[in-house]
């Protein structure tokens, strides 16, 4: 996977378009869970894959191959994610009346039928601090070494470690009801 | 190992859990650490439950929409802002080279024209006719000289009284140029 990306990677540096478009392709559902799991919306999650894969199109001669290239996206995909939590927890204080008409909800989950044990965890894992569940979705998920989501992150790898166990303690408290 | 160390690494590795040796034993006399760690198996269970979210293909074929139009707008501004750089760079440069080659010319010049023109013409209208200041002519024609150049001279002999002009003619070397 990793070894397509690099060749895709080389061509789409030296402009040829439809190898950049073959690494959306090939990177978009594993960008798009991540940002799907931190805002918990699938509209938003959209919106940010999208912007996501443009700033890498924008900023991809700059990439120099020192990590993998989804590692770089991951990143430009957390801080967007990230940016998007911080502009909403903003929003959040801003009094209602000011904010005009309220858009309805389309925070719908992607299956109707969907369990009550998945809703509870989509709640579990949404509760979590942003940088908890994008180390708890990058590991637990995503299966992806300590390290490497420390190159992500650009936090040390105990640190990570640490805010992973924190995550897995906070959901373990959380899910206790499902035993 | 003691029961904190085993917690930690437990919890690290929920999502690939897999024991080593050492925890194994460690779990297996340790009631606590033992409890936990089936927890833990219970809570990797319960999230592995949750459905990936996925891209539709039809969401994707908008974003892919999206992004190229977003990618076909900065791919023109750039191409725009180019062209504009191009087109007034060069004559930026142009004006650039015009500015430094005068500066360094006047500059040069500066050197020489320690005086204003208008200088030695007023001095000239100051000559008292019937007296020949040599001192006096002597600085005059050299201004006049580094002020218009080596030919500047013939403007000078209208100025002078016949008698100025035959003390130069006999006097001075630069007053040859008069001849």
């Amino acid at each position: 996977m990793e070894q397509d990306n690099y060749e895709l990677v080389a061509k789409a540096q030296r402009g040829d378009r439809s190898s950049f478009d073959d690494l959306v392709r090939i990177n978009k559902d594993k960008m798009f869970a991540l940002v799907y799991r931190m805002t918990g919306n699938r509209d938003v999650a959209l919106d940010l894959l999208q912007e996501t894969f443009f700033t890498a199109f924008k900023e991809l001669k700059r990439f120099r191959g020192d990590a993998h290239f989804s590692s770089w996206l991951y990143r430009i995909a957390f801080n967007r994610a990230v940016n998007h939590l911080r502009r909403q927890k903003l929003l959040s204080f801003i009094p209602i009346s000011k904010m005009g008409k309220l858009e309805p909800s389309y925070d719908m989950p992607d299956n109707p039928g969907l369990g009550e044990l998945n809703s509870a965890i989509e709640k579990a894992v949404g509760s979590l601090p942003p940088k908890q569940k994008m180390i708890f979705t990058l590991r637990f998920y995503e299966q992806l070494p300590f390290k490497e989501i420390s190159m992500i992150s650009g936090k040390s790898e105990s640190a990570i470690k640490t805010n992973y166990q924190k995550a897995i303690e906070k959901l373990r408290k959380q899910l206790q009801d499902f035993r | 190992m003691d029961c904190q160390q085993v917690k930690r690494s437990l919890s690290e590795k929920i999502g690939a859990l897999g024991l080593n040796l050492s925890e194994k034993e460690h779990i297996h006399i340790c009631a606590d650490c033992r409890i936990y760690y089936e927890r833990l198996m219970e809570l990797d269970k319960y999230l592995k439950c949750g459905t990936t979210p996925i891209i539709k293909e039809t969401e994707f074929a908008t974003i892919q929409k999206k992004l190229d139009e977003k990618i076909g707008r900065y791919q023109n501004r750039a191409l725009y802002f180019y062209h504009l750089s191009v087109r007034y760079g060069i004559s930026l440069t142009a004006v650039i080279l015009l500015l430094i080659v005068s500066l360094i010319g006047k500059s040069g010049k500066d050197i020489y024209q320690s005086k204003p023109a208008d200088h030695y013409d007023t001095l000239l209208t100051l000559i008292d006719e019937e007296t020949i200041d040599e001192q006096y002519i002597e600085a005059v024609v050299n201004g006049y000289v580094q002020t218009y150049g080596i030919n500047s001279g013939e403007m000078l002999i209208g100025d002078l009284t016949p008698g100025e002009l035959e003390y130069l003619k006999s006097e001075i070397k630069a007053g040859d140029i008069f001849l």
